[in-house]
């Protein structure tokens, strides 16, 4: 449940932002979930309804996760898959370099004003 | 729209910031300020990643035991709760600093950044050439935090089973050593040491692999080269302008 300590710190990046542009609430916030950040998108929306619940600035507020695929490239020959095979359906490698992200990244927020 | 206390339908006006920044900034941020702090003290430090009872704690009073005429190491010890484990490195002589995260499943740089005040203060004047970084035990979440460490070391012990570098790839992607634990007990386990350790470097063909009981001994002196070697090549590494 790592995800509750970033959504925190999520949290607290927003009330920075609500203030800093004087808005009364925020009303969507999107984040991009790097397939390799090891952040579970559902338990990232858990949390967000846990810890924005009682918080009238975020009454009403949708958190979207998007999560780009991530890709396998195997070592050996380059050969490109969605999902970590056994063995390289081309050459046989069994080592893989990971692409896709590590990061977890706040892209944009919509606030309101009344 | 949205309705006003008098129910008359007012137009909001809505403002769309584009933030693109990452939510792990924070931690990185203070990870690098940590690094730096223990560059600047000549400290070689280690995240000791592993789940629960995978022999850390039994791991660290060995090599205490084992180096205390050579080295000066220091230890940060995570759990959620008690400060058993602080208490068993104390016992060998070391300073230590127990860090209970109440509920949190893993270590973050800012906890660390306090552990390190506090065990300064312990250590005294006495500089430390190690700074062991015990992990909350956990496979998981304890990957996605950099805690500043120059050196990741995750363990598995012979009775958690070979298939642990395959079912949770992240620890073993972002560390350097792994080891295999309580290798003791291998007569009594189904467990293929070269397997487990082919598994891993799948995940990470840089990855070394060593294999040792901490109880009994046995292949203890592989990790004791590599942590000597380790604290030589920052020691020169800091020579270097």
């Amino acid at each position: 449940m790592h995800e509750l300590s970033l959504v925190a710190a999520l949290i607290e990046q927003l009330d920075a932002l609500i203030n800093q542009h004087g808005a009364a609430r925020l009303s969507r916030v999107r984040l991009t979930v790097g397939p390799f950040s090891g952040v579970c998108a559902e338990s990232l929306q858990f949390a967000y309804r846990a810890l924005a619940a009682d918080n009238p600035r975020y009454a009403d507020s949708c958190l979207e996760t998007e999560t780009p695929p991530g890709r396998f490239l195997c070592a050996a020959c380059g050969h490109e898959s969605e999902h970590r095979p056994e063995t390289c359906p081309r050459c046989g490698g069994t080592i893989f370099d990971r692409h896709g992200g590590r990061d977890l990244i706040l892209q944009q927020v919509e606030l309101e004003e009344e | 729209m949205m309705e006003d206390a008098n129910h008359r339908r007012t137009r909001k006006s809505v403002t769309v910031l584009t933030v693109e920044a990452s939510l792990f900034s924070a931690n990185d941020s203070q990870a690098a300020a940590n690094r730096a702090r223990f560059d600047a003290c000549g400290i070689l430090a280690i995240n000791l990643i592993s789940s629960p009872g995978s022999g850390k704690t039994a791991l660290l009073e060995a090599t205490i035991k084992a180096l205390a005429d050579i080295l000066r190491i220091g230890v940060i010890e995570g759990d959620i709760e008690t400060a058993r484990d602080a208490e068993r490195i104390r016992a060998q002589g070391a300073p230590v600093v127990q860090l209970t995260t109440g509920g949190a499943c893993h270590l973050d740089a800012v906890m660390v950044a306090r552990g390190f005040e506090q065990l300064s203060a312990e250590a005294g004047d006495q500089p430390l050439d190690i700074l062991f970084i015990e992990n909350v035990g956990n496979l998981v979440c304890p990957a996605s935090f950099d805690l500043g460490e120059h050196r990741r070391v995750v363990l598995v012990s012979v009775p958690e089973g070979p298939d642990k570098p395959a079912k949770y790839p992240a620890a073993f992607v972002g560390s350097q050593l792994f080891i295999i634990s309580k290798t003791d007990l291998l007569p009594y386990f189904d467990f293929a040491p070269h397997e487990a350790a082919a598994s891993a470097k799948c995940h990470n063909p840089a990855m070394e692999v060593f294999e040792l009981s901490a109880k009994t001994g046995d292949g203890m002196a592989m990790w004791l080269t590599w942590l000597r070697r380790e604290v030589a090549a920052r020691r020169a590494e800091r020579e270097i302008p």
